[in-house]
């Protein structure tokens, strides 16, 4: 009785060994496929072929279906089950290649190579990893809320702003012009009065028109020498009445006044028209980065990062390089909360050596500070910029 | 003054282009507005007084750029340079540098202006990488300023002194034009305006030419080389000088092979030529022709062939009388060669075949000349010897008499000198200028050229490496074949300029015949060959009128002998002519199995990081892959045989890294030696006096190249080679590992500022012998060293080495793979490269790929899914691009570029058995692996007319692949000779009755036929790299031709020993279709069988019943009747077993 248990048992086994060997690299949502019949149908629907066949060491399906556990097939897929750690999917050619490529080392069942089960180790590194990486995107994240609500009302009501200053550079303008009618005004005064004088003058000599003049301006009556006259008048004119030079000094300092006013709007107005077509974040939390830089030192360069602007690279003593403007239009702040989206592209920087023009991408990263993490010169002239800021933890 | 300078131009062109101002525009537009400045302005032109104990000049040359700088410093008390001054010729470039560099060097002291760099001046003038060499030039050119006035003044002691300035007497030319420009000789004004015109000229000029069609420029034409010009104004006048056999010389040696006769020149009393023939080896006739008592011998390099104890045949005089001697090699009846010589006046040799046919004709129009006007000349210089070395033997007087006889001494030595110069002045000028170089010559006009004619021929090939058609063309109109190993940038197709390597092979198709002859013209000097049709009528009795076309090849060689070996082929045996050369020069290499897979490189993966993540990243894309290359940036700054500390910080760990996936790599390393002092390599080899000497023959010769200042090792010399080879043991090459494999590059040699951008002919070797006699070896003996090295430093020198090479010569199949050097990303050149590999092939070297992609510029992403589709089939199959282009993993286009380029590698890697046994085959028979069409089908006649637009090559005789080289092309038109074709792709029939088809050509896919009658071995499970695959079972491809009968051959070992070969490891195993039965035929089985998982067998017309093997156990088959494609599964046999299966 107790042989007869034994037997079972080994029977039981190597059931359980065979089943495994059977449903060995199975993905667990496909595994109802695969249960024990008479046929198995390639998952593509392209054929029927006896379930002996399935892990025999020979491709029968055209998608590979049925060697989910050997190599046979150039195009099946391996499911590790990693126990432990994330599950995935393989290229059946890594199977007993003779490199473990599960953690759990089951793709190499039957290599001779013996792998060291690494899944419990890594999940721990994984999971000390996500640990750290949240706490830091927590933190970052408590930052970014602090940045958000210091953002300068400006970049809040940057339509309204615009109305505003344009409103006023509107008023300036008017003033102007109006200054401008009065200019010409006086210029045409300036340019009529020794003639007026001269007219005058002889109007007062002519006899039969004295009385009326004598009227005005009884001083003038005593003079009767034409000369006289003219400079009298000149000299009363000065003192008395608006003096076209005087008036004309007057406007250009009225002039000049409205221009320094509009030259403040309007370098108002243009700052921050350019962030008016710029994608500052659901938050406008990138208004943060507006006319900031940020430098980076290495042991040949400085380089210098400002974000909605440029990159350069500047010789420790030399001449400094542009390595890319700011692509605006591929700037999407949307895309940021993809994972693999988070790029701000600058090019079109200065011509390289029989080369392109520079460029740079940046990518931005998750971090507690502002700052350049790391730069490299991927291909010549082509440079990729890591850089991390709380605004970047989301 | 502009007249001379519009003769050197020597064009017309240049002026149209001169006198457009838009080309200035164009200057500035390229220059950094710095440059500009210095050059229209340039400032401190002039020159100080030499004389002046105060006075330092250096003058410097970087001849690359026809530069050539003189720069002045006058120097105070207290060492600070107080005037610097400058005269230049050349280049915009070059005259801001050293206009720039004299103003920074003024006021500094004599240190701190040693310590400026050629980086300062080029950073500060913003100069593009082309125009570095004039920087350098300027750095050279303090330099050598400053170290002539610590000469001067001794209490100062020179450090540095980079020892390329130049004797003046060589440079007569520029310093006319310095003359010219001297301030003090011509008026202010005149000379401003002078000096603006010239530079505006010389920049103008020297930028057309740098710029556009640089390197045509840097490389010499026929006409301005005097030997090659000379020797075809003969062909030309027929003013050749006349020789004749002296026909009672004639004689056969003691040992009854070698028959001599001797050769007199028509002028002379005294015979100085005589002719030896013998046969080497069965159906191989050499002819020598040497002189008989030379005044100096006439160099014959040593280690191209393989070996001087050849097979001699035995010779015998058949008849002889007057007019003619009729010699005949070898006893056996059907294989010996007759040879009939005529002796002259117009003397001519035939050489007949067993049936009595001409094969080849030499000397048949009276081209040969064999220059040796410089007897005179010799005799000096040997008085001249003789003279110093009794001068030498003076010291031994006592110091008294010393002092009593200095000066007398003195005096006499001045007029010693002065009687040199007159003996000089009376000796015949043979100097030779070129690109601002003077080559001294020595020892006067030595050529040699003999006319070859292969009489019935229309077609003849070879003479790689020219990117030019596959057949020969004509060159009586242009410039003739040339074969000078140099390092050519950019070079064009379809020219015959020389590019890296050469090969003095010419292969010749007789018509109507199914043989090849060849002809190996064993001369590794500067060569230049003439190719040309000559149609003769003959009349015969049955057929009226009968032409006969003939092709001539004239060569040229610069010195050296005449040494010709004939290859003659039988009827019926195409591939004999290939093993008969390689039983000569040596049979092509056997490199280990990971070299037949994909390799990946780029100038440069700067970091061991980045070859990390490649390692990734492949696996990544799922794209297979072997090799990671690790080009000259890998090194601790170029010195070769190091690692860059910061950049490689741990290549053994990396090189395990890589490993572990069953990779390898591969690291650069070049033949110029960095000229450092500190460096423990440099130091051996200075210490040892192994470097190349200058044309004194006792200086070192040093050149510019990527470490700078460099030195060359002079492998002639057989303990520079046992040295070199040394250099790769694992604990001297520190950081190296045996899964690193070698690339030498730059073994032309190449050298920045060198002639031809190479080493001055007149360097000398060992021996005295100067380097033109061995210029286009040189690149051989380099990896010569290299492959020594690699198979010392296994303990148990049983791994076969991996090297590349870029210069090459007859004999380099023995060590290395070729690759066809720095190509362009562009359609032309991928339409070129095929032709060139084709003719690399039939010249006896098949191991040969390219830089798959273009080397130069960045191809579009159909150019380089089109490059990766063909060049997957070449035999060496890497990808390999410049630092300045973009990157380009294969991954980087993104799909579908991304999949067709995976999808192309794949199938690489599915038909490594087949490829293996093709580079086993190539070793063992020197059968070319890529094969021209007309190779595999001698009896098509359509094939030997074949364009090069509508081309398609084989590899082996199993596979053809019709490249698409044309953008936007979707099909073409095949030509499929008659038989049985199935579609790579589809598998389909096509049974060709010996026409064009035409052929879809998606971009997924271009046109490739498996042929019928050939069974292909390939494994399906591809991996990601070669060696994980090793022990994967093997998938048969049985393609009928239609008698339906088919077969093929398949080689497995080990894969990167020598064991197949010292402990006969292997299996060689044919397996055969016929009569319904698929059977093996074993040559050789002792290695581990290899599974068989699948048979497949196209074009049965016919459903069988059943299927068994030799056991009579029946096969699980199924069949596709649409495709006629009959499956067996897991028939349960081996490679290596010997078995049969019956069809019923």
């Amino acid at each position: 009785m107790v042989k007869f248990c034994f037997l079972i048992e080994i029977f039981l086994f190597i059931l359980l060994i065979k089943n495994q060997e059977l449903t060995i690299g199975i993905d667990p949502k496909d595994s109802q496929h695969y249960l024990p019949k008479k046929t198995f149908n390639c998952l593509d629907g392209n054929g029927e072929i006896p379930y002996s066949y399935i892990n025999d060491d020979y491709c029968d399906c055209l998608d590979g279906s049925d060697e989910p556990g050997t190599n046979a097939c150039s195009n099946g897929k391996f499911f590790c089950h990693n126990e432990g750690l994330d599950p995935k999917k393989i290229p059946s050619s890594r199977v007993n290649d003779g490199y473990c490529d599960c953690c759990s080392g089951e793709d190499e069942y039957n290599s001779g190579v013996e792998c060291i089960n690494t899944c419990s180790s890594e999940h721990l590194i994984k999971k000390t990893k996500n640990e750290k990486k949240e706490k830091l995107r927590k933190k970052g994240s408590n930052k970014r809320e602090q940045m958000i609500n210091e953002i300068d009302d400006l970049f809040l009501n940057i339509d309204e702003e615009i109305e505003k200053s344009e409103g006023k550079l509107e008023i300036q303008k008017m003033k102007k012009e109006k200054l401008k009618q009065r200019k010409t005004q006086i210029l045409v005064y300036k340019k009529q009065l020794p003639k007026l004088i001269e007219n005058y003058c002889n109007l007062l000599l002519n006899k039969t028109k004295i009385k009326k003049i004598e009227k005005k301006n009884t001083c003038l009556l005593k003079k009767k020498d034409l000369l006289n006259c003219k400079n009298d008048l000149e000299m009363l004119i000065k003192s008395k009445f608006d003096d076209p030079k005087r008036s004309l000094k007057k406007i250009k300092k009225q002039f000049q006044e409205i221009g320094k006013k509009k030259k403040v709007i309007d370098q108002k107005l243009n700052r921050i028209k350019k962030i008016q077509d710029l994608d500052l974040g659901e938050h406008f939390e990138f208004s943060y980065w507006f006319e900031k830089c940020f430098e980076y030192n290495s042991d040949k360069y400085t380089y210098k990062f400002c974000p909605f602007d440029k990159v350069e690279q500047k010789e420790k003593k030399g001449k400094s390089f542009n390595l890319g403007k700011f692509k605006s239009k591929k700037w999407k702040t949307k895309k940021l909360s993809h994972r693999a989206k988070r790029w701000m592209l600058f090019d079109n920087g200065d011509r390289c050596n029989n080369g392109p023009k520079r460029s740079t991408k940046i990518k931005l990263l998750c971090g507690y500070s502002e700052k350049i993490v790391s730069i490299k010169e991927t291909s010549t002239c082509v440079y990729e910029m890591r850089f991390q800021s709380p605004l970047m933890c989301f | 003054m502009l007249n001379s300078l519009i003769k050197h131009s020597n064009s017309s062109l240049w002026l149209k282009q001169t006198l457009s101002w838009n080309g200035l525009n164009q200057i500035k537009r390229f220059y950094d507005q710095k440059v500009v400045d210095h050059f229209e302005n340039p400032r401190n032109v002039g020159a100080l007084d030499k004389k002046k104990q105060s006075v330092g000049s250096g003058i410097v040359g970087a001849l690359a750029c026809g530069d050539v700088m003189r720069l002045d410093v006058d120097i105070d008390d207290e060492g600070v340079i107080k005037q610097a001054v400058f005269k230049t010729f050349g280049c915009g470039s070059a005259i801001a540098s050293s206009s720039l560099a004299t103003e920074l060097i003024k006021g500094k002291s004599v240190d701190e202006a040693m310590g400026v760099t050629n980086t300062e001046i080029a950073n500060e003038l913003s100069l593009p990488p082309v125009k570095l060499h004039c920087s350098m030039l300027a750095q050279d050119a303090i330099r050598a300023a400053i170290c002539n006035w610590k000469e001067k003044n001794p209490n100062h002691v020179c450090v540095c002194g980079p020892e390329i300035a130049m004797s003046p007497k060589k440079n007569r030319i520029i310093f006319n034009l310095y003359l010219a420009t001297d301030p003090k000789k011509n008026k202010q004004f005149q000379l401003l305006y002078m000096k603006k015109v010239i530079c505006f000229f010389l920049f103008l000029f020297i930028l057309i030419l740098c710029c556009e069609c640089a390197d045509q420029s840097k490389f010499k034409l026929c006409s301005q080389s005097t030997f090659c010009e000379n020797n075809r104004e003969i062909r030309k006048n027929g003013s050749g000088p006349r020789f004749s056999f002296v026909p009672s010389s004639a004689k056969i040696d003691e040992n009854k092979n070698l028959f001599q006769v001797d050769l007199l020149r028509f002028d002379e009393l005294e015979p100085k030529l005589f002719l030896e023939i013998s046969s080497v080896i069965p159906g191989v006739v050499r002819v020598k022709i040497n002189e008989k008592d030379p005044d100096l011998n006439r160099y014959q390099v040593e280690g191209v062939l393989l070996t001087e104890n050849f097979n001699y045949q035995n010779a015998e005089i058949v008849t002889q009388n007057e007019e003619f001697v009729l010699l005949r090699f070898g006893s056996e009846k059907e294989k010996h060669v007759d040879v009939k010589l005529f002796y002259g006046p117009s003397w001519k040799i035939e050489i007949l075949n067993s049936d009595g046919e001409k094969i080849i004709v030499l000397n048949h129009d009276s081209l040969f000349n064999f220059e040796m006007d410089k007897k005179d000349f010799l005799l000096n210089k040997e008085k001249q010897k003789e003279d110093k070395k009794e001068e030498k033997k003076d010291p031994g007087k006592e110091k008294e008499e010393e002092k009593e006889e200095e000066k007398e001494k003195e005096k006499e030595k001045e007029e010693e000198k002065e009687e040199e110069k007159n003996q000089e002045d009376d000796q015949p000028n043979y100097e030779e200028r070129f690109g601002g170089n003077t080559d001294s010559r020595p020892y006067g006009p030595s050529s040699v050229a003999l006319d070859v004619l292969f009489p019935d021929t229309e077609h003849i090939y070879g003479l790689p490496e020219h990117s030019t058609k596959l057949s020969l063309e004509d060159t009586e109109e242009g410039e003739p074949f040339r074969l000078y190993n140099v390092d050519i940038l950019e070079y064009e197709t379809e020219s015959r300029m020389s590019l890296y390597g050469s090969i003095p092979v010419i292969i010749s198709k007789p018509n109507n015949q199914k043989t090849l002859h060849g002809i190996f013209w064993f001369n590794p000097s500067d060569t230049w060959i003439d190719i040309s049709t000559q149609e003769a009528q003959t009349k015969t009795k049955l057929f009226g009128k009968n032409s006969h076309v003939s092709k001539r090849a004239h060569w040229m060689s610069e010195t050296g002998v005449i040494d010709l070996f004939i290859m003659t082929g039988q009827e019926g045996k195409m591939y004999q002519v290939f093993e008969m050369y390689d039983t000569l020069t040596g049979f092509p290499y056997f490199p280990p199995s990971f070299s037949v897979a994909y390799h990946q490189c780029r100038w440069s993966y700067k970091t061991q990081k980045e070859i990390q993540n490649l390692n990734e990243k492949f696996d990544e894309y799922d794209i297979p892959v072997d090799v990671f290359w690790m080009d000259v940036d890998h090194t601790d700054g170029k010195k070769y045989f190091t690692f860059d500390p910061r950049t490689y910080p741990d290549p053994k760990q990396l090189s395990k890294t890589v490993s572990e996936k069953g990779r390898q790599l591969v690291a650069i390393v070049d033949p110029h030696i960095k000229k450092e002092n500190s460096w423990e390599l440099y130091k051996e080899a200075q210490s040892n006096d192994y470097f190349i000497k200058k044309s004194d023959g006792q200086t070192d010769y040093e050149g510019h190249c990527w470490p700078g200042t460099s030195k060359w090792p002079d492998f002639l010399n057989p303990k520079v080679i046992e040295w070199w080879s040394s250099r790769f043991s694992y604990d001297k090459y520190e950081g190296s590992t045996n899964n690193m494999h070698i690339w030498n590059d730059m073994n032309e040699p190449a050298i920045f500022n060198g002639p031809e951008m190479s080493i001055p002919r007149d360097t000398i070797h060992l021996g005295e012998i100067e380097h033109r006699n061995i210029h286009n070896s040189y690149g051989l003996f380099v990896t010569k060293g290299t492959f020594e090295g690699l198979i010392k430093r296994n303990k148990n020198q049983n791994e076969r080495p991996f090297i590349l090479t870029r210069s090459f010569f007859a004999g380099s199949q023995r060590y290395c793979t070729i690759w066809t050097g720095d190509n362009m990303a562009n359609w032309d050149q991928l339409k070129y490269t095929e032709s060139m590999l084709l003719s690399l092939g039939l010249a006896g070297a098949p191991l040969s790929g390219e830089d798959t992609g273009g080397f130069l510029n960045n191809p579009d992403e159909e150019l380089f899914s089109r490059w990766f589709q063909t060049f997957a089939f070449h035999p060496f199959f890497r990808s390999h691009s410049h630092t300045d282009t973009k990157r380009r993993e294969p991954w980087v286009f993104g799909d579908p570029y991304t999949s067709i380029i995976r999808e192309s590698i794949k199938i690489r890697y599915s038909l490594l058995p087949f490829y293996y046994t093709q580079f086993y085959k190539a070793s063992t028979k020197g059968k070319p692996i890529m094969r021209p069409l007309w190779l595999v089908f001698p009896e098509d006649v359509n094939l030997l007319n074949e364009e090069v637009e509508n081309f398609s090559y084989m590899v082996s005789s199993s596979i053809l692949i019709s490249p698409i080289s044309e953008k936007n092309q979707r099909s073409k038109e095949v030509y499929l000779p008659k038989g049985n074709w199935y579609d790579f792709h589809t598998l389909e029939r096509i049974n060709s009755k010996g026409k064009s088809y035409k052929i879809d050509a998606p971009l997924e896919k271009i046109p490739i036929f498996y042929r019928g009658g050939k069974i292909v071995p390939r494994k399906m499970r591809v991996r990601r790299s070669s060696r994980l695959m090793e022990n994967d079972p093997i998938t048969l491809f049985v393609f009928l031709d239609e008698n339906k009968k088919s077969s093929g051959t398949i080689f497995i070992d080990d894969g990167h020993s020598y064991d197949f070969k010292n402990s006969k490891k292997y299996i060689h195993q044919k397996i055969i279709f016929q009569n319904n039965k698929l059977f093996t035929k074993t040559f050789h089985s002792n290695y581990d069988p290899a599974l068989i998982e699948r048979i497949l067998i196209f074009g049965l017309d016919q459903t069988p019943k059943n299927i068994m093997d030799n056991n009579n156990q029946d096969l699980i088959f199924n069949i596709d009747e649409n495709m006629d494609m009959i499956t067996i599964k897991m028939p349960n046999l081996s490679i290596g077993h010997d078995w049969q299966i019956f069809i019923q």
